[in-house]
């Protein structure tokens, strides 16, 4: 019997492969038979959020009709929740708009991990499967030199074009919106536990106490961590450029830098985010952080401070990959999550920086304590020491991570 | 005579106290795990013990996502376990009990894809597949839609790709030194060789089948590095988990791994104590070793 | 009918046996291995682009990585070997308890063996982070309360972290295979070799058995690097604890090892040994996940760390699949070193 099943999964591809996708097949279909099988649901929303329920309007003949199920790749804990965690308040309110399916897939644990997996797709010139994804800014940037995604349609995208701050325009990578529409924002900064140090930190400087020797890790890679380093080198005058402007040769005196507190062991360790393990087992005791971490997932001792020295600023993209199915679909959710209220409810939840101009009036509306949470509204004095990571060319970014390989020991 | 005495009291004793102690040492995070399926955590770490709740165990489901994805792993790790158990056996068979020119060298070759790194066993993969679909000779030789697009089918064909090698080497150590002579004695009274196989050698084999199921079922449940390269947009549950647990451990993944711990344990618990008589039998070499 | 085609073509059935596993591996395996050969003498990196056989041949890329990445191939097979040693050491009482002790518990032991691995492995290294962490009850009572360990001693962070993660990691690799050949072995050959051999196996028994405890303690010390064999202090350190591991060692071998178990018993098992010995050692090489987690300094950096990191963040393909073949052929020598010592090739030939 088991061995049937095993044939008939190889064999008859199409047909065992829908009934496994179960649930997300299954909505589709029961949207066809609602719908006399047409699919045609082409309705926009109305910017502003109040927008009508059900498919209402009749399709022109150029308009492609939203389909789904929407493939969307994200990371973990990027979404809001009900309160009982069971599903997306932002989500289901988009498939009931839509009546399609949305297959939500937290698979992006680091964007190099997860490019990985559709680069030589992408390379083929084949579907990804996805429809749409969430990269940082230097890999959205790298995919769009490749040529590997796909223009968002400024019609299908109204909302998000009127919402879009300005602060976040004019990237040079994607001047114009074709490629990308932020979806949140973060900062680099200091993480401690208060009981284990005994004092608050506020430099980037305190990462080098001899006191906390053996307990300091960064973050892998050159993005955050050199960055980081940048900006204290800058403020001891060894460094005149900026994080964002970081040459070759920036990045040789900040390995250099760091290089004798690694052989001595002052730096134990470079991680992603298992630095939350990490200060949970009392092994790290100060790190460089992403924001929002330590105050969603840490323990009570636990803090997070931007460093005196600066900060540097990410931004998480939503991305359309060349070929997706889905692509009408996706649009569509660029576009649902630029509404102010909706934009407010899910920076809210998880506590990073939405690229939504006038969300905070609608943020504090929710919630009046929000506004004294700088990870949701950094002071100005933060604001402007803020740096974006480096942007490199493909030369010179195999150089950098060279030289952060070798701090890194593999 | 005395010493020897001794020498048996001390065995008798420290060989289940050593027996109990290993076994504590594997069960240390299972029964932190179980602890903290009871826990309600303070922050979104289920690390530090707050107080006691039975809300995780209400609704152990009830995470976006992660039903589909149990499913999934559960599937996907049935299928690659049995398929994977039958062709590996069928080699370890034919390496174990005839003698044939390539067998040295298939010997050999059994040990390259275990030797092999878990992303370039994904990623080359996925190069086959991809290729399968856009470019010749293999986009006419496949039909369209069974590698690629990536999903259930895909997993499994990987999953049981790197599951046959430990249940092949499992299997043969089982076999090796496997008398034959209870073979020809079945021979010699007239059994077939269908027969002799199905009474005599599978029944003598088949622990050895067992070990190299479990094996390969507790690889292809819990394998993350070579699944994310063949999964496309299908989610499982090491997907979930590698995922979820970078920003939080809620109690239901404790709930879960202490179900999936618990259900075979119990079922082996009770068909223990019910199968006592024939139990009586393999309590045998326990006189003989004294 | 079936059984005269059988007959008719003997020399076949081994070859029609085989066919599906085989094919199977050929196709998903070993086809998709020729772009990795490819990548391995190419130069570049798929970000800036690769330049592949026959525009370029840079077999010089195996040299190359071997030198650049020697500590981290030193560290895979140290970590790689004494995690093996301690899994051997641990799981070969536990397969035989289970085997000649079990009773009617066997199946139920067996499968609290393999248990802990059907749920997550983060789930596990997880709990072994905060049982062994700065804060975790471990320290506390070795350090804190005992004193047996220095003040900023620490396990996290270091290869005793990496070691101990790989054996908690690989055990039920050893154990399962080892329990399949004890369990076979002939309670009537057993009883004759009780009759033969009467009586434990003392003194050679003591004597293997100090100097197999005290090199498994030196080779902790230094494979672990508690000491190191050029500083003074250090070898003090390593001759105490081989003081410690042959008076052990000595005494289980004096007290629990018969001759009858070392004639009989243990070269029946030793295809099992061997077995167990590769599906442990295999996995223990290759491994970066408790490197990466729990050994989590660039000192304690394994083959298998470099291979992803090279893989995925500089997207160099060459040097990922040069690093890669030169560990599977270093494994595969390995094998047939370890094959060879253990007896001849029936261990990986089997008999005909």
């Amino acid at each position: 019997m088991e061995e049937l099943n095993t044939l008939s999964a190889l064999q008859a591809p199409i047909s065992r492969r829908r009934l496994l996708q179960g649930s997300a097949v299954a909505g589709a279909a029961a949207f066809l038979a609602a719908c006399g099988g047409g699919g045609t649901a082409t309705e926009e929303p109305t910017p502003g959020g109040s927008s009508t329920v059900g498919p209402t309007v009749e399709p022109t003949v150029a308009e492609v009709p939203i389909e789904g199920p929407l493939n969307f790749a994200n990371w973990p804990a990027y979404i809001d929740l009900t309160e009982d965690e069971t599903s997306s308040p932002t989500l289901e309110a988009f498939k009931a708009e839509y009546g399609i399916e949305v297959n939500y897939v937290e698979d992006i644990q680091a964007n190099e991990d997860f490019v990985a997996t559709i680069t030589q797709a992408l390379d083929a010139g084949l579907d990804t499967g996805w429809d749409l994804m969430v990269l940082t800014d230097y890999m959205a940037a790298r995919l769009v030199r490749k040529g590997w995604l796909d223009e968002i349609d400024p019609a299908n995208v109204p909302t998000a074009a009127a919402n879009l701050r300005g602060a976040l325009r004019g990237l040079a990578w994607d001047p114009d919106q074709k490629f990308h529409y932020p979806w949140q924002s973060g900062a680099d900064g200091v993480g401690y536990n208060r009981v284990s140090t005994g004092r608050d930190l506020t430099s980037l400087g305190d990462l080098f106490d001899p006191a906390f020797a053996g307990k300091v890790t960064l973050l892998s890679g050159y993005q955050d961590s050199f960055a980081m380093i940048h900006l204290l080198l800058r403020q001891q005058g060894k460094l005149t450029t900026t994080p964002d402007q970081m040459t070759v040769a920036d990045a040789q005196k900040i390995h250099d830098f760091l290089k004798p507190y690694v052989d001595s062991g002052h730096i134990r360790g470079f991680t992603g985010n298992e630095y939350l393990q990490d200060f949970g087992s009392g092994d790290t005791w100060v790190a460089i952080v992403w924001s929002g971490d330590l105050a969603s997932s840490g323990g009570p001792d636990d803090r997070f401070v931007y460093a005196s020295e600066g900060s540097i600023i990410w931004t998480d993209n939503m991305v359309i990959p060349k070929g997706a199915v889905h692509k009408r679909a996706a649009e569509a959710m660029i576009d649902w999550v630029y509404d102010v209220d909706r934009a407010a409810a899910l920076a809210n939840w998880i506590y990073y920086i939405s690229p939504v101009a006038g969300v905070e009036e609608a943020i504090l509306a929710l919630d009046p304590e929000a506004g004294a949470n700088p990870l949701l509204f950094p002071p100005a004095q933060v604001v402007e020491k803020q740096y974006a990571q480096p942007a490199l060319s493909d030369e010179d970014d195999l150089a950098v991570s060279e030289l952060a390989s070798d701090l890194e020991g593999a | 005579m005395r010493a020897r005495r001794l020498a048996q009291a001390v065995d008798r004793g420290i060989l289940p106290a050593f027996t109990a102690l290993a076994i504590a040492y594997l069960m240390v995070p299972i029964v932190v795990m179980i602890a903290f399926s009871f826990n309600d955590p303070v922050g979104k770490f289920n690390f530090v013990w707050h107080e006691f709740s039975l809300d995780a165990w209400a609704n152990p489901l009830a995470r976006p996502g992660l039903a589909v994805a149990l499913g999934n792993s559960i599937l996907v790790a049935v299928i690659a376990t049995l398929a994977s158990t039958v062709l590996g056996t069928l080699i370890a068979l034919a390496l174990t009990r005839y003698a044939f020119r390539a067998r040295s060298a298939t010997n050999l070759f059994i040990f390259i894809p275990m030797a092999t790194p878990e992303i370039v066993l994904g990623a080359s993969l996925l190069t086959l597949f991809v290729a399968s679909a856009s470019l010749e000779p293999f986009k006419s030789l496949i039909p369209e839609g069974i590698f690629y697009p990536l999903g259930l089918r895909t997993i499994v064909i990987a999953h049981i790709m790197f599951n046959i090698s430990f249940v092949v080497v499992t299997v043969r150590a089982r076999i090796q030194g496997f008398d034959r002579h209870l073979e020809e004695a079945a021979a010699d009274l007239g059994a077939n060789e269908w027969t002799t196989f199905w009474r005599v050698t599978f029944p003598l084999i088949f622990p050895g089948i067992l070990a190299g199921g479990l094996l390969a079922f507790s690889l292809s449940i819990d394998d993350f590095v070579v699944t994310n390269f063949t999964s496309g947009t299908t989610n499982t549950f090491p997907v979930w988990i590698w995922g979820t647990i970078r920003n939080n451990l809620p109690p239901q993944v404790n709930v879960i791994g202490t179900v999936i711990f618990i259900i075979p344990v119990a079922l082996i618990a009770i068909s223990s104590f019910l199968g006592r008589r024939r139990a009586m039998e393999a309590l045998a070499p326990r006189r003989v070793t004294e | 009918m079936i059984g005269r085609l059988v007959h008719r073509y003997r020399w076949a059935v081994p070859y029609v046996l085989m066919a599906p596993g085989l094919l199977w591996l050929v196709a998903f395996f070993v086809v998709p291995m020729v772009p990795m050969i490819l990548f391995s003498i190419s130069e570049g990196t798929v970000n800036t682009g690769i330049v592949q056989p026959p525009d370029v041949w840079a077999i010089g890329n195996y040299p190359e990585v071997v030198v650049k990445f020697q500590d981290n191939v030193r560290n895979s097979l140290v970590f790689g070997a004494l995690a093996t040693t301690l899994c051997f050491a641990i799981g070969y009482p536990l397969a035989y308890a289970i085997a000649f002790r079990g009773g009617r518990y066997k199946n139920l032991l067996l499968f609290l063996v393999i248990a802990p691995f059907f749920t997550s492995f983060l789930i596990r290294t997880i709990s072994w982070k905060v049982i062994l962490g700065n804060d975790g009850p471990f320290l506390a009572v070795v350090r804190d309360a005992l004193h047996l360990v220095p003040a900023n001693f620490s396990v996290m962070g270091t290869p005793l972290a990496v070691v101990s993660g790989l054996t908690y990691q690989l055990l039920p690799f050893m154990v399962l295979p080892l329990y399949v050949s004890l369990e076979k072995v002939d309670i009537r050959l057993i009883e004759a070799a009780r009759d033969l051999y009467a009586g434990p196996w003392r003194p050679r028994g003591t004597a293997i058995g100090a100097a197999l405890g005290g090199a498994l303690a030196i080779a902790l010390m230094v494979g672990l690097r508690y000491a190191d064999p050029g500083d003074p202090s250090g070898l003090v350190a390593a001759a105490g604890a081989a003081l410690v591991g042959g008076l052990l060692g000595g005494l289980v071998a004096h007290f629990l090892v018969t001759e009858a178990f070392v004639r009989v018993v243990f070269p029946l098992s030793l295809p099992g040994v061997f077995a167990a010995s590769i599906l442990t050692f295999i996995p223990a090489v290759g491994d970066y996940v408790n490197a990466d987690l729990l050994g989590v300094s660039p000192n304690n950096q394994m083959i298998g760390n470099v291979i992803q990191n090279r893989y995925l963040f500089q997207t160099d393909y060459p040097v990922a699949s040069a690093l890669s073949f030169i560990l599977m052929g270093a494994i595969l020598l390995a094998i047939a070193l370890y094959a060879k010592v253990l007896g001849t090739e029936e261990l990986t030939g089997g008999r005909a």
